[in-house]
């Protein structure tokens, strides 16, 4: 399609007629200022050719303020070799002609016409939308965009696809898309889009089955649980009536009374052996009873014997008892005699002994007495010297504290002594002889030194009298304070009666010393008196009465007698004492001795009395006349009753054995058993009756729901319901293939159908991106664009580039499907409103060679208000504000 | 000289679930019409005895409504009807029978053989030998005691059993309820009725299976029938003549198609149903979409014509022509999707006709695809 003339008017800004001829077939160039009427002309083009001329909703097409405007376009472009002029009027004047060649039509012939020619569509009513624009509206490019390519390739997307087909040379399906729509819609009813599952009609259907399957299975169940029911009623009347016949518990109850029986004649062993033990009792204690008056009698023979010898026995001690008395007394006599020697001899002893002894003390006292009469001249000699000493150191006596004071007071009169002679006044003299001098009364002659301290008169005869007055009050203080300190020592040398201090040194050491003799003196008497020469005076005086005590009963003794047993030396003492002590105690024992004979003796009498009366009274009994008949009675019964015990006990053994042999606890067990058994049996059999009864109940409801007729109805309704899910099952299976296989070869096709397209991308792409790959997707929309990138290569959604890059790519897709278009033989024009506003001058540059080569093939035209950047495109720019020419507006 | 009707195997209770519900209600309520036609018989016959020879009931639970139902159709006949249970409803401690009586639902002219034993009815001149079964399946030969069974002479000896004629039908070998293949000779019966085969059958010139009086089942083995007989004397033979009682024929309609002319014949066979046809029609083979276009059209037909048709064209494969793809506009990818289908519903087809899952799939696509354009031609003609 090749435009080649526009004329305008009553349009918008364009009131008047406007005009653009000599349109050329490749690019145009249109510039202008902004508001000067750019995208009013590229309104118009899409004006005519996309509005209804009969709209009522191209009022924007009204110039301002104007009523009775008739807003018209006329064009005239070639198509092919056919050479159209369609003009266009609305609002006002409603008006569409088309004529071509020898042709012209009128109205909506003529917008049908246009439509068909170029690809486009008409609304039904109301202004036109862009999903009618087709093939212009993707190639038209309004202004702003450029970068938006998806929905304008949808819009044109069957016309797109018929050129693909067309350049391919193959014919897609045509009622393809719908029915693949339709299989979509149709299986979408039966499985869910994403996963396929069962949805709607299906799940209905596979529900409605399991459903049904559920209660077939249930009632099934039931039929078979009445069945067995059935057949347990039938095998249990067959069991009662078999039992009603036999009765098995009548056979036991027979049982059990002979287990009866055979226990009763058991038991009636047991009663007499229990019989038979009660009477061997009895027999036993008979027997024991005359066993013991049998042994009593024994008993009385044998103690007779043993009395009889206890009275033998009993005069054997009596015997015995005398003889032992009559020794015991002679004995006596013989102790006596030993006792009365043994104590003469102790009277003889005791008398040397004791006049030895005074002998002794006498002559001890008589040394004592020398002994203390020396001490005594001793003693005296040294207390006569103890007081001479102590009259010395009496006469001797002077205080120790006095002395020290003494030598005190002496030192400080020394040393007030210096300090006057330091202080005093000195008179040096030196007389010429003769010269009568006096100081204070002193005469004076030759040559001195005196030193003064008190006021002192010089006399020199012939010359007068000088008095001295020595200085200050220091040196009369200190004459003071010697007279005082004189005074109190002359005092004290008064009072100890000493002439100086050496005097009364002299006098304290002499002191001393005889106060030192008098105390030793005193030491020595100490030890040789310790208590005093009284107690030894006092003692001398007890010797001497102790040593004439002595004498005195020493004389009183008189001379020793003769010894009494003269053979004997006289015995010591002690041994006498211990032959007296021996001799008396066996006296004594002897003495003891005999009192115990005669106590036996006694007792022995008395016992033997007692031993003859026992005997005499047992004696009496044994002879007793009836004694031996009842000894004899006793024996016979002894025999018997051992005899009847011998009977019972062999009765007992055979009653036991016989007992055992029916084993009675067996008996009573096999009674129990029976009894136990029968009445198990007859209960058993109400049992049964009872089940019977009650099965037969239940049977009888059961039966009445009829429920096999049930199961019959639903197996039917099942059975339609497995067909209704088994047809919408295979119906969903088959759509599922139909779906993907239909989508499969689809898609199989566009990508086939893609190629040249890609071709032509991949032409424009090479001028804008050197190296760099643009994929079409099967929607034809451009998809993955890879280019070099500083490392290896770099891939990213086109959608997701730059707003400039996206613009640079919208331009250069549609003139990739331009291409496409026109190798199909459709009409193509490219209208760039103000495009590429957005690219870099080198983009820029890119994007010319691009246009410019597109310019070769088709016709360009190119609207802007930057006519610098295009002034290389090799056209001249036509100036729409120049052309526009006077405007009333 | 005694006549009697003989039937058997009326399976009252019984549910049709191949059918949809409304169809198999029918014909259920038609398996009672078919007792009430019986008594009619019996009356216009002027039988002595009605013999049924076991299966008057399709199963033990059914309900107190069905069993009064049943035994209400007996009205139309005052004589005896002579009953023994069948397998379906043996006389078991707990049966269909023992309902019946507790609810008082059996007339007195209904004598139920519940126990084997003779039962006299010198009256009408005969004692009938009854065989019933007292348990759902038995092996042994029920009627083994007819041999030695003392009957008073003069009077005919009928014999009435349930179950299979040993050696009789090729699947009855082994099979449960054996009747001995030559009881009516060695017991001496002058008849021996029979039941349990479905279809009307002679088995020697004194046995006979009378078949149901009203067909239920596909199987072609002459349904439908009582039969009268007539027996002159003691140890004459029996005059059998078949009554035909059944209200629907069942019949199984099979055909492989190949050409189109199959197609027509076919239309022929479907045109001629008649109303109380209960048919089934399953085919085989393949056809064109136009063939099956006809095809449809004459089996809806057929399907507004009679009592059910059950159509099964699982094994037919459409083979869409060339033409038929041009016709349908199944230009681009569709023909060939039209192609791919067409060939994967022939893929591991079985020789006796089954078809894996996947080539039923790939059938239905088919169909459903054709479908589909048949219908977007349709409204592309439309306006």
């Amino acid at each position: 399609m090749r435009l080649q003339r526009l004329k305008v008017e009553q349009l918008r800004q364009f009131r008047k007629p406007f005009e653009i001829d000599g349109i050329a077939p490749g690019l145009n160039l249109f510039v202008g200022p902004n508001e000067a009427g750019k995208s009013t002309l590229v309104r118009a083009i899409r004006a005519a050719f996309f509005e209804r001329h009969r709209s009522s909703t191209v009022e924007d097409l009204r110039p301002w303020g104007d009523s009775t405007a008739a807003p018209t376009v006329e064009l005239d472009f070639m198509v092919g070799d056919t050479a159209y002029r369609l003009r266009k009027s609305f609002l006002q004047r409603k008006r569409c002609e088309l004529r071509h060649g020898a042709h012209s039509l009128d109205g909506e012939d003529a917008e049908r016409h246009l439509a068909s020619l170029l690809g486009f569509a008409f609304p039904e009513r109301g202004a036109s939308r862009p999903e009618l624009w087709g093939i212009p509206g993707l190639l038209w490019i309004e202004q702003g965009q450029a970068q938006e390519i998806r929905d304008p390739v949808r819009h044109a997307a069957d016309h797109l696809r018929t050129a693909l087909e067309s350049s391919v040379g193959e014919v897609a399906s045509t009622q393809g898309d719908a029915l693949i729509a339709k299989v979509r819609s149709e299986r979408e009813r039966l499985l869910t889009p994403g996963t396929g599952r069962p949805t709607a009609e299906l799940k209905k259907a596979i529900d409605a089955r399991d459903e049904l399957q559920a209660e077939l299975d249930e009632i099934d169940a039931r039929i078979a649980a009445w069945r067995q029911q059935v057949d347990r009623f039938a095998s249990l009347k067959g069991e009662h009536a078999a039992e009603a016949e036999a009765k098995p518990w009548e056979s036991l109850h027979a049982q059990q009374r002979q287990a009866e029986q055979a226990l009763a004649a058991s038991e009636a062993l047991v009663r007499q052996r229990d019989a038979d033990t009660a009477a061997l009792l009895q027999a036993d204690e008979r027997v024991r009873l005359f066993e013991q008056q049998l042994a009593a009698f024994e008993e009385e023979r044998r103690a007779l014997q043993q009395r009889e010898a206890g009275v033998a026995e009993a005069v054997q001690r009596l015997d015995t008892s005398a003889a032992i008395e009559a020794r015991r007394l002679s004995e006596q006599a013989a102790a006596d005699d030993a006792y009365r020697a043994a104590a003469d001899a102790l009277d003889h002893a005791r008398q040397h002994d004791l006049r030895q002894e005074l002998a002794l003390r006498a002559s001890e006292s008589r040394s004592r007495i020398e002994e203390l009469d020396a001490l005594l001249a001793r003693c005296e000699g040294e207390q006569v010297r103890i007081g001479q000493l102590r009259q010395q150191a009496a006469a001797s006596a002077i205080e120790a504290a006095d002395v020290d004071r003494l030598r005190a007071q002496g030192k400080a009169l020394d040393a007030l002594q210096v300090r006057r002679q330091v202080v005093a006044t000195r008179i040096r003299f030196d007389l010429a002889d003769g010269v009568p001098a006096m100081l204070d009364g002193a005469a004076l002659a030759g040559s001195g030194e005196r030193l003064i301290t008190t006021p002192t008169t010089i006399d020199i005869q012939g010359v007068g009298r000088f008095e001295i007055l020595p200085g200050g009050d220091t040196l009369a203080a200190l004459a003071r304070e010697e007279a005082d300190q004189r005074a109190a020592h002359d005092d004290l040398l008064l009072r100890c009666a000493v002439p100086d201090v050496a005097g009364a040194e002299a006098r304290l050491a002499a002191h001393r010393q005889a106060k030192q003799d008098a105390d030793l003196a005193a030491a020595t008497l100490a030890s040789l008196a310790p208590k005093g020469i009284d107690a030894l005076q006092a003692e001398l005086a007890a010797q001497h009465a102790r040593h004439e005590a002595a004498q005195g009963r020493l004389s009183a003794l008189g001379a020793e007698g003769p010894p009494v047993q003269p053979p004997w030396a006289p015995a010591p003492l002690a041994e006498a004492e211990a032959q007296h002590a021996a001799a008396k105690l066996h006296a004594d024992t002897i003495a003891g001795q005999l009192a115990e004979a005669k106590q036996a003796r006694l007792v022995a009498h008395e016992q033997h009395a007692a031993a003859l009366r026992e005997h005499e009274g047992l004696r009496v009994r044994l002879d007793a006349p009836d004694r031996h008949a009842r000894q004899a009675e006793a024996g016979r019964q002894l025999l018997a009753g051992r005899a009847e015990q011998a009977a019972l006990r062999a009765s007992i053994a055979s009653r036991t054995a016989a007992i055992d042999g029916t084993q009675p606890e067996m008996l009573k067990q096999s009674v129990e058993r029976f009894q136990r058994s029968a009445e198990l049996a007859q209960h058993a059999h109400q049992e049964r009756q009872a089940q019977i009864t009650l099965l037969a109940g239940k049977l009888e409801e059961a039966g009445a729901q009829g429920f096999e007729e049930t199961r019959a109805v639903l197996a039917v309704r099942l059975e339609a319901a497995t067909r209704r899910q088994r047809e919408l099952d295979l119906r969903a299976k088959a759509l599922d293939l139909l779906l993907g296989r239909l989508e499969a070869k689809r898609q199989d096709l566009t990508r086939r159908l893609r190629a040249p397209l890609q071709v032509r991308i991949d032409h424009y792409l090479r001028l804008l991106f050197p190296k760099a790959a643009l994929e079409i997707g099967d929607d034809l929309l451009p998809g993955l664009l890879t280019r070099p990138a500083t490392q290896g290569q770099e891939s990213g959604a086109v959608s997701e580039l730059s707003h400039g890059a996206r613009e640079q790519m919208g331009v250069l897709t549609r003139l990739a499907y331009a291409d496409l278009l026109q190798a199909a033989g459709r009409p193509t024009l490219v209208i760039l409103d103000d495009a590429l506003v957005h690219s870099d001058s080198d983009r820029l540059d890119r994007m010319k060679r691009v246009l410019f080569d597109a310019a070769q093939r088709h016709q360009v035209l190119l609207f802007t208000c930057h006519p610098a950047a295009w002034r290389d495109m090799g056209v001249a720019a036509r100036s729409i504000a120049r052309e526009q020419g006077p405007d009333a507006g | 000289m005694p006549r009697f009707l003989h039937t058997a195997d009326w399976q009252i209770g019984r549910q049709y679930s191949q059918f949809p519900q409304d169809d198999g209600a029918l014909l259920a309520e038609a398996r009672l019409e078919a007792v009430a036609t019986l008594a009619r018989l019996a009356t216009e016959h002027a039988v002595d005895a009605v013999l049924v020879a076991g299966d008057v009931f399709d199963a033990q639970a059914v309900s107190e409504r069905t069993i009064r139902r049943l035994f209400a159709q007996l009205a139309g006949y005052a004589g005896p009807w002579l009953m023994i249970p069948g397998n379906h409803d043996a006389a078991l401690a707990e049966s269909v029978w023992t309902c019946a009586r507790r609810i008082g639902a059996v007339p007195p002219n209904v004598h139920l053989a519940l126990e084997p034993g003779v039962l006299d009815f010198s009256a009408q001149g005969f004692v009938a030998l009854a065989a019933p079964l007292t348990q759902r399946h038995t092996y042994a030969d029920l009627t083994e005691w007819f041999d030695g069974a003392q009957t008073p002479p003069g009077l005919l000896r009928i014999g009435l059993a349930h179950g299979c004629v040993q050696g009789l039908l090729a699947e009855s070998i082994d099979s449960a309820n054996p009747i001995g293949a030559d009881r009516a000779r060695r017991a001496r019966l002058d008849y021996l009725a029979l039941g349990d085969w479905h279809g009307c059958r002679q088995v020697d010139e004194r046995t006979w299976y009378s078949g149901t009086p009203e067909a239920d089942r596909f199987r072609d083995n002459d349904p439908g029938f009582a039969l009268r007989v007539d027996i002159e004397a003691p140890g004459a033979l029996p005059v059998v003549a078949r009554l035909a009682t059944g209200r629907y024929r069942w019949r199984a309609l099979a055909a492989t198609l190949a050409v189109a002319s199959d197609v027509d014949q076919l239309a022929g066979q479907l045109g001629a149903a008649q109303p109380a046809d209960v048919l089934s029609l399953q085919l085989a083979g393949q056809v064109d979409l136009q063939s099956l276009a006809r095809l449809r059209a004459a089996i809806g037909r057929a399907e507004a014509a009679v009592r059910h048709l059950q159509a099964d064209l699982s094994s037919l494969q459409l083979m869409p022509t060339a033409e038929d793809i041009a016709a349908l506009d199944a230009d681009g990818y569709l023909g060939d999707v039209i192609a791919e289908l067409r060939d994967a519903q022939s893929q591991g087809v079985q020789p006796d006709g089954t078809r894996p899952e996947a080539a039923c799939v790939a059938a239905e696509a088919l169909n459903l695809l054709a479908t589909l354009l048949l219908e977007g031609r349709e409204q592309a003609a439309a306006p």
